[in-house]
């Protein structure tokens, strides 16, 4: 017993002699940055990785060919200069000389080419954005041209950091990509040091010494943590101990009131959530392949309401699925669906369902999407339409059944980033979100029209293609919903826009 | 004392044969397909159908289970279906903290409520009014409760612990003991009543019998006793509760590491079910099974050396 006293004293007193929680001494000449994210991802290849929030653990390890700026224009990362042909049909990159990966390989023509040929044929979520790529050209050891069948004037958007194509993987990397699942291979300013990662909970990266610009390095570490606990992720962030926080509208608006002082939320509407009508063909449900049902589901939901409620000030009511300040969107849109469960009814009536329908609606789990079911649940009651959720548990368990057509809606989010980008998503037929390949000879004439004008001169072309989308009620848009992040007084960090996320790489210590 | 530990070892194989093939079979009614979760099964049906066949998955359950142990008898525990890396690996990597957390607890849980139920038991009053108290608010209180009040507390206000995270011993001595001590006591608390408890009553009726008077009689110290004739003949039922209460806070482990995001096997296991990473999660089991066995074992083994009667 004297013993077991002695022992606990001896704890107690060494943790009291210790003191209050400090930076450990190694990071004292260089901060530590600590990034807290809900998201633990499933590998750490570029090719079948999530992308935006899902894809934080690429950005210190990756560099992207090219940077998106706030305010849309492109900025050299691994690429210095490119060139777009004219009928955007092929792009021509020119690499940096003294560009290595972590492990001292320079970076080549051929490594980016071996590297893009890798993520295509992956044929992971987002590959279907280079589906139209038919041949990369070596022009020189740091040159190389991509060559499309069809023209895409955003075709620059697929190499940065947000669309992952740009992700350049190390040759050693694909030689072993089983590798890529727990260690990375890229040019990035940093490393994933494997000894100090735990898979799926903690995620630290050293600096590259071999990165090309050392001056772009500001953190000795960069450590991500997997907080899957919103209140825990907070109490970190208030404790210090985390600097920065990757984090959603939700979350924002439940705790946006009594933050500390040396806290602040930056965020910016540059999303949007909503329900995906996937079964646009009535495979599944029958009733879903009428346009006055869709319409019905737009009706029935009170967007303001919701929205309000659940994610206040960071979120803007909105029925198309193109944000304010993107290219596309029309005001005069947000008059199409007022909340009108009268004439939802009576459309549903008129297409033969005066008993409401059933409908099933799926998500990947997590707070925020089993808030927005519960809610699209609740609406929908008051037009007879009876809703059965249908949790998944994690995103990959949704997108699997997806694909299979098992899926006749989904709650989702998805961005407002670059129209000719997102249509391979949401609006094509082999997009990665239409597994039903839904089609409309009128929205792919608009398409076509709107894909082919330079970017300056199409936005009342992409106007047209999200007018027909509404009307045609593929989609039940909530709300613009903004990408949050808590940040300390430690870091700077400004506001994301048409980069659509924070890169890491952009964060800086206070001084 | 031989035979008995071989003895319960030797009892110990059919528990862990049950709960793996139950974890096999369980698992099996769960929802969710790690051939659908999995990127590469998701590119098309065919590819889906050709990783549930490279997994294995389209075989009956019990072939599956068959399979596992067979290679789990080798020392193989397979591969992470997500991760990739060996299952061993990846629970050996965890261990220490689950270890760390439990071990703590222990030592918090025994020194505490030893301490405060002998009090309760000699003093009675006010002590024992307490211990009561604390026993219902800490079955009141939830240990996830108890554990953001105090990350509330100890790391937000007053700043003298971490929230969150998880410090090697090796790295670090004292970061590794600052940021077990939230988690200890998130579950500790709930369990200190519950020794504090037994060991009051055990105490209680101990102290009464004819041969404390008769040691009192002989000219014993009063610590002497209290503390080592006392105590010891009353810590058979208070090793019953000890154990019990270092298998309830291994299941406490799930969510302590959820809160504090500690990387060890309770968090694991959560992922992996989650996932439906049928290789892990079994991975998973076997090491908890262990750890229990391990502690009942303790348990079987302090039975014995605080009555001789059991050894036999």
């Amino acid at each position: 017993m004297k013993k077991l006293l002695a022992i606990t004293a001896g704890i107690v007193g060494a943790a009291a002699l210790a003191g209050s929680w400090q930076v450990p001494a190694y990071a004292a000449a260089k901060p530590v940055l600590t990034v807290g994210t809900a998201f633990a991802p499933l590998g750490l290849d570029p090719s079948i990785s999530g992308n935006g929030r899902a894809g934080t653990m690429l950005m210190p390890a990756y560099e992207p060919l090219v940077r998106t700026r706030p305010d849309g224009t492109f900025v050299p990362a691994l690429a210095t200069k490119w060139v777009v042909s004219p009928d955007f049909k092929s792009v021509t990159f020119t690499l940096r000389a003294n560009a290595k990966f972590s492990d001292g390989t320079p970076v080549t023509a051929q490594a980016v080419k071996n590297s893009i040929n890798y993520w295509v044929n992956k044929k992971g979520p987002f590959s279907v954005n280079l589906a139209s790529l038919t041949s990369i050209d070596v022009l020189g050891p740091t040159e190389v041209k991509l060559n499309f069948s069809t023209g895409n004037p955003d075709v620059l958007y697929n190499f940065n950091t947000y669309w992952l194509a740009g992700d350049i993987i190390g040759p050693a990397a694909l030689k072993d990509v089983g590798s890529l699942r727990s260690t990375t291979d890229g040019a990035g300013a940093y490393v994933l040091d494997p000894a100090q990662t735990v898979s799926g909970k903690s995620y630290t990266y050293v600096p590259n010494k071999y990165y090309y610009d050392p001056a772009a390095i500001r953190f000795s570490k960069i450590i991500i943590d997997v907080i899957p606990d919103a209140n825990a992720a907070i109490a970190a962030m208030k404790a210090g101990q985390v600097q920065f926080l990757v984090s959603d509208a939700l979350t924002a608006n439940a705790n946006h009131t009594g933050l500390p002082k040396n806290l602040r939320i930056i965020a910016d509407p540059v999303q949007w959530v909503g329900m995906f009508v996937l079964d646009r063909d009535g495979v599944i449900n029958p009733a879903l392949k009428h346009r006055r049902v869709r319409q019905a589901l737009n009706y029935g939901i009170d967007r303001q309401l919701v929205s309000k409620a659940l994610l206040g000030a960071y979120a803007l009511p909105t029925d198309q699925i193109q944000g304010k300040g993107f290219m596309g969107h029309d005001d005069a849109l947000e008059a199409r669906y007022p909340y009108d469960p009268a004439k939802a009814k009576a459309l549903l009536k008129a297409a033969g369902y005066p008993n409401g329908i059933p409908l099933t609606i799926s998500y990947s789990h997590d707070t925020f999407n089993a808030t927005l079911a519960q809610a699209f649940a609740g609406q929908y009651q008051k037009i007879g339409v009876k809703v059965t959720i249908d949790e998944k548990q994690n995103f990959g368990a949704l997108i699997g059944p997806l694909i299979q057509k098992k899926l006749s809606a989904i709650i989702f989010t998805s961005n407002s980033d670059s129209p000719n980008i997102a249509k391979f998503q949401t609006l094509m037929p082999n997009g990665s979100l239409n597994p039903f390949h839904s089609t409309d000879p009128k929205l792919e004439a608009l398409i076509a029209a709107a894909s082919a004008l330079p970017s300056d001169k199409a936005a009342s072309a992409w106007q047209k293609v999200y007018a027909r989308v509404v009307e045609l009620g593929w989609f039940v848009p909530l709300a613009a919903t903004d990408v949050v992040y808590f940040v300390s007084d430690k870091i700077v960090a400004h506001k994301p826009r048409h980069e659509v996320v924070i890169d890491l790489m952009d964060l800086k210590p206070a001084k | 004392m031989i035979r008995l530990i071989l003895h319960r070892l030797l009892v110990s194989i059919p528990l862990l044969l049950a709960v793996t093939l139950l974890t096999y079979v369980l698992d099996s009614f769960a929802p969710g397909d790690v051939a659908a979760t999995l990127p590469q099964g998701q590119t098309s049906l065919k590819a889906y159908l050709a990783l549930r066949h490279k997994l294995g998955l389209d075989q009956p359950v019990m072939q599956q289970y068959g399979h596992w142990l067979w290679r789990a008898l080798h020392g193989d525990l397979g591969t992470s279906y997500f991760s990739g890396e060996r299952v061993v690996n990846l629970l050996n990597q965890r261990l220490g903290v689950t270890l760390s957390i439990v071990v703590g607890v222990l030592i918090v849980c025994v020194s505490a409520g030893l301490l405060l139920g002998a009090l309760s038991a000699l003093r009675g009053g006010i002590v024992g009014r307490t211990i009561d108290i604390l026993s219902i608010a800490g079955l009141a209180f939830p240990s996830f409760w108890v554990a953001l009040i105090l990350i509330e507390v100890f790391a937000v206000k007053l700043e003298w612990l971490p929230a969150i995270g998880y410090t090697s011993i090796f790295a670090s001595p004292r970061l590794w003991l600052m940021s077990l001590v939230l988690p200890v006591l998130a579950v500790a608390l709930h369990s200190i009543t519950s020794i504090a408890k037994q060991t009051r009553d055990a105490m209680g009726e101990v102290m009464g019998r004819d041969f404390i008077r008769a040691l009192r009689a002989s000219g014993l110290s009063e610590t002497s006793v209290i503390w080592k004739h006392g105590l010891r003949n009353a810590a058979l039922p208070v090793v019953t509760v000890i154990g019990l209460v270092m298998i309830s806070a291994l299941g406490s482990t799930v969510f302590v590491e959820r809160i504090f995001v500690l990387p060890g096997l309770g968090s694991l296991a959560v992922e992996a079910a989650t996932n439906s990473d049928i290789a892990l999660l079994q991975g998973a089991t076997l090491y908890f099974t262990l750890i229990v066995i391990a502690i009942n074992l303790a348990v079987d083994v302090s039975y014995g050396w605080l009555n001789p009667k059991v050894r036999t």
